[in-house]
């Protein structure tokens, strides 16, 4: 929040992976200017960006990408855990850019700080999961 | 080379990226290590080999059958390390065979990677873990990635047995900026779908995260002097205040939902 009497600007980060209810929230929000505007004529106004939507849009009428990848893992020993990301990926961006896209482990932990650490077992198995991949692609 | 031989070589580039220098890639580091790969790409014998001037690196494994139409499949992961925290200078060590316990990154510092903070350390007892000295990421994010990748294209080139259609890779800068998209040509990738290696633990497999977007609301007050217009003065702030008051509690920052 940034203020003075003559101007105050609010920021909000509007998140949700529904994409009917996050854009029930931008309107929402729409909403609640024009109703200030009807007290304070011409007083506030918005300014609403999308950063990024849900890739599971794209991803669901191409299901078979994430079945390859599970099968993969389930064939070099590995069990998949399906998991939301919490931020953007270029996964997502991609996807929406018209290449699906799902992200697959690397093997790290702690990433972003000097915590960080990777298992070599995790690396060898992620390598094995492309290698598995690229197989099973070439068999359908 | 092996796997392990590559991680320790990339993370040895300094490729931090940075929201500001408006440039693409956003750090010259990042070039510097997309060249590199691109030379051991060439040694390896890869095909279509292209680097941009915005430090996208891609090639082709081509497939081996030829009797039918296979998907092209892509594998990506990003050049640059978090503009969190350095990844200068980074000095990586193995711990092999992990007994569980503390594992002391910085006897100097008195810093200590241990199982009390990272509980998820103990499932991986028995294992060989790459470690930081703690003055630095380590950079796993995502050259890790970048590695397995590369090592994967390796071994099917190896292993001409297994059957496959075109492969494509791709390596490319400022994903964690939020930029690593944006200017990646997805006509010239031509692959049918992909899958970035840049998840976290083991198993992980990810195809969904949230919309998200911001919205900024202005408020404009009339800063009119109070003795002469009792009525007409508005502090664009009691506006503000009004607005937050409204505003459902679940629309405040604090309150979204998180996964
Ligand atoms: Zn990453």
């Amino acid at each position: 929040m940034q203020c003075s009497v003559e101007s105050t600007t609010l920021t909000y980060i509007i998140r949700d992976h529904d994409r009917d209810r996050f854009e029930r929230r931008k309107k929402e929000l729409e909403h609640l200017v024009r109703k200030i505007n009807h007290e304070f004529p011409g007083c506030c106004s918005i300014e609403i960006k999308d950063q990024y939507y849900n890739m599971r849009e794209k991803i669901e009428p191409v299901m078979h990408v994430v079945e390859i990848a599970e099968e993969a893992m389930r064939q070099v020993g590995v069990t998949p855990k399906v998991q939301p990301i919490r931020g953007g990926t270029d996964g997502a961006q991609l996807s929406f850019k018209g290449l699906p896209c799902p992200n697959i482990f690397a093997g790290g932990l702690n990433f972003h700080g000097r915590y960080e650490f990777v298992p070599v077992q995790s690396m060898e198995k992620a390598k094995d999961v492309i290698v598995q991949i690229a197989r099973l692609v070439g068999e359908k | 080379m092996t796997l392990v031989d590559r991680f320790l070589e990339y993370v040895k580039f300094d490729t931090q990226s940075d929201e500001l220098t408006n440039m693409t890639p956003s750090t010259p580091g990042q070039m510097i290590f997309a060249q590199h790969l691109e030379k051991e790409l060439h040694k390896l014998g890869l095909s279509d080999i292209s680097l941009d001037e915005n430090g996208y690196l891609m090639a082709t494994l081509p497939g081996n059958i030829s009797d039918r139409k296979v998907p092209v499949v892509g594998f990506i992961a990003h050049l640059d390390t978090s503009p969190d925290m350095s990844g200068r200078h980074v000095s990586p060590r193995i711990v092999e065979n992990y007994p569980g316990g503390d594992i002391v990154l910085n006897a100097t510092d008195g810093i200590t990677l241990s199982p009390e903070e990272f509980p998820e350390l103990l499932n991986y007892v028995g294992q060989d873990l790459i470690v930081t000295d703690g003055n630095t990421l380590l950079g796993a994010d995502d050259k890790a990635g970048i590695a397995e990748i590369i090592t994967a294209v390796d071994y099917l080139m190896k292993h001409p047995e297994i059957k496959h259609g075109d492969i494509r890779i791709a390596f490319n800068p400022d994903e964690e900026i939020g930029l690593g998209a944006h200017k990646f040509d997805v006509a010239r990738f031509g692959a049918d779908w992909a899958y970035t290696m840049d998840g976290g633990e083991i198993g992980e497999l990810e195809f969904e995260n949230f919309n998200a977007a911001v919205a900024t609301v202005t408020f404009k007050g009339r800063n009119v002097h109070p003795g002469y217009a009792k009525h007409k003065m508005i502090n664009s702030m009691r506006i503000a205040n009004q607005f937050v008051i409204m505003l459902p509690r679940w629309e405040t920052p604090e309150h979204t939902e998180g996964f």
